[in-house]
């Protein structure tokens, strides 16, 4: 019995059950829930989106090969992504060197960009899609210049939601780690940000763990 | 006003808070630290201003969209799945075709010899190949001459190459490489010639040391590891019979108990990558307990390439201890 029917409400463990069991069904389901979130993860490590597409697939390669070895009981993301770390690492490796090259076209170099309208606003309205585009080519290149493992926690904190106990456990490494690694690629974009545009952060700029504040 | 807290932040100096930052703006404090933090922002300019430039850079990392997969993902996916099932030698991970292009035949001399012995040691999930050693039967397509190393350079890709295989711990990937290594093993048996003799002899000797080394006979797989290492002092897989030591290591004293503790892990992980992972959490705490503090520092960064690395480059810079 494998058939996956009402898959909204079935758990992502459950789906990894029925395919183990034998529906293709479910492996495509979970494929497709995870088929974007997998890229863009890669994408943010190898700042190439086509490899990034290609780690992704191995990664679900290695789910549909590797089945029998996912323990009931696990979180099944948290298994794709320590086989997505894993992939990446493998393909640094192959590369030799960090951080990878960027494929990004060039930006525009001469003069500065103007972040204030997003800064000051915290609204993306307040930018002209051109100076936000470069906003972004220069944002990527940021982050892909931070160390690698500085990259990775800060792209999994902020872009994947992950808790820093969940990053502790995929990466290794202790919750203390994951923070001081944050907090130093929170410094460094800083620092880069503050070369590109004379800033202020307004109000209404967006920060996780906001809610109920008491500064 | 802040009220008494254990931490004494009311105190709190800047340097402190500043570390906490981005965790107190991820919510990833407890109450009381949190509190603690924000009292603090209350009263200091320069650490309010670093907030403000934390929350400037959240708000520039926001402009990165996330991009649409691919339409035909899932498509892709099941293509690559129809491929490797088809031809499961040849559809090898994306760094494969580039590591046998380097490492070429004596390369695939050594990656039979470490294939092997993730086998043994139980790195490879999945079914245990130990025993699925294949008669040499023709040479498939696509195997890798086999030449004998002709540079200092060819032996140090070569090392390197064993270094990233150990990058595999755990992988799938375990499973086509296997495949390869049997392909080239059959393409060993088939050729003669000085070079290649020699190069199955050191492989020869290098599984049997690992087989004695697995089966615990620490003092005799030592004496077949010290045998490579003199009769073959110039094969590129001499290094490599210098690492396997570290796992033949005499029982007494902390070399012992290094081997003893890899080895328990490795025997409590067999075929679940995950849990090894995991497991290794425990190591930094275990080798603490006898003073290592340069493995810990290694350890405790939880890649296993840290650990095998600094104990592969103690052993060949020739250092009898890994304790310094």
């Amino acid at each position: 019995m494998g058939n996956v029917t009402e898959t909204e409400e079935v758990s992502d463990e459950q789906l990894m059950v029925s395919f183990v069991n034998g529906s293709q069904e479910a492996f495509d389901e979970l494929v497709g829930r995870y088929a974007g979130k997998m890229t863009n993860f890669v994408y943010r490590q190898v700042a190439h989106f086509a490899t990034a597409e290609e780690l992704a697939q191995d990664a679900f390669l290695a789910v549909y090969r590797k089945k029998h070895t996912f323990k009931s009981g696990y979180s099944f993301s948290s298994w794709l992504y320590k086989i997505a770390i894993n992939l990446c690492r493998m393909h640094f490796r192959k590369m030799k060197s960090a951080p990878p090259s960027v494929s990004i076209e060039q930006s525009r170099e001469e003069g500065g960009i103007s972040l204030e309208g997003v800064l000051v606003n915290g609204s993306e309205g307040a930018l002209e899609s051109l100076s936000r585009k470069d906003a972004e080519e220069k944002l990527r290149r940021a982050i892909m210049e931070l160390p690698p493992k500085q990259r990775q926690v800060f792209t999994m904190s902020f872009y994947d939601e992950m808790g820093y106990e969940e990053i502790a456990r995929l990466l290794g490494c202790s919750p203390g780690t994951v923070a001081s690694r944050k907090h130093a690629a929170v410094q460094k974009l800083a620092s880069k940000l503050r070369k590109m545009a004379p800033y202020r952060a307004g109000p209404d700029s967006r920060w996780p763990g906001d809610a109920g504040a008491e500064a | 006003m802040c009220r008494p807290c254990k931490h004494e932040v009311r105190k709190m100096k800047c340097k402190k808070a500043q570390k906490l930052l981005s965790a107190f703006l991820d919510n990833e404090l407890s109450e009381e630290i949190r509190r603690c933090v924000g009292e603090h922002l209350e009263h200091c300019e320069q650490c309010s201003r670093l907030v403000n430039e934390a929350k400037g850079v959240f708000a520039w990392a926001g402009t990165w969209r996330a991009r649409e997969a691919s339409p035909f993902f899932l498509q892709r996916v099941r293509a690559r799945i129809r491929e490797a099932e088809r031809h499961p030698a040849e559809a090898v991970p994306i760094w494969l075709p580039r590591l046998r292009r380097v490492l070429a035949g004596v390369a695939a001399a050594c990656l039979i010899f470490f294939g092997g012995y993730l086998t043994h040691m139980g790195l490879f999930t999945g079914k245990d190949m130990s025993e699925t050693v294949r008669p040499a039967e023709p040479a498939g397509k696509g195997v890798a001459a086999v030449t004998a190393p002709s540079s200092a350079g060819d032996a140090r890709r070569l090392v390197a190459g064993i270094q990233r295989m150990k990058m595999v711990f755990g992988t799938q990937l375990s499973e086509a490489a296997y495949e390869q290594l049997n392909e080239a093993q059959r393409s060993l048996a088939q050729r003669g010639g000085p070079g290649t003799e020699q190069d199955l002899a050191v492989v020869q000797e290098l599984q049997r040391a690992e087989d004695l080394v697995r089966r615990e006979d620490y003092a005799e797989a030592r004496t077949v590891l010290d045998g490579i290492e003199v009769a073959y002092r110039d094969h590129p897989l001499a290094p490599y019979a210098r690492m396997t030591k570290v796992f033949a290591m005499p029982e007494e004293g902390s070399g012992g108990v290094l081997r003893d503790l890899y080895a328990s892990l490795l025997r409590e992980t067999v075929g679940d990558p995950k849990e090894y992972y995991t497991q290794l959490t425990t190591f930094p705490e275990q080798l603490r307990e006898y003073g290592w503090q340069k493995i810990v520092k290694s350890a405790e960064q939880l890649n296993p390439a840290n650990v095998l690395n600094y104990i592969e480059k103690r052993i060949a810079g020739g250092s009898e201890t890994l304790l310094r």
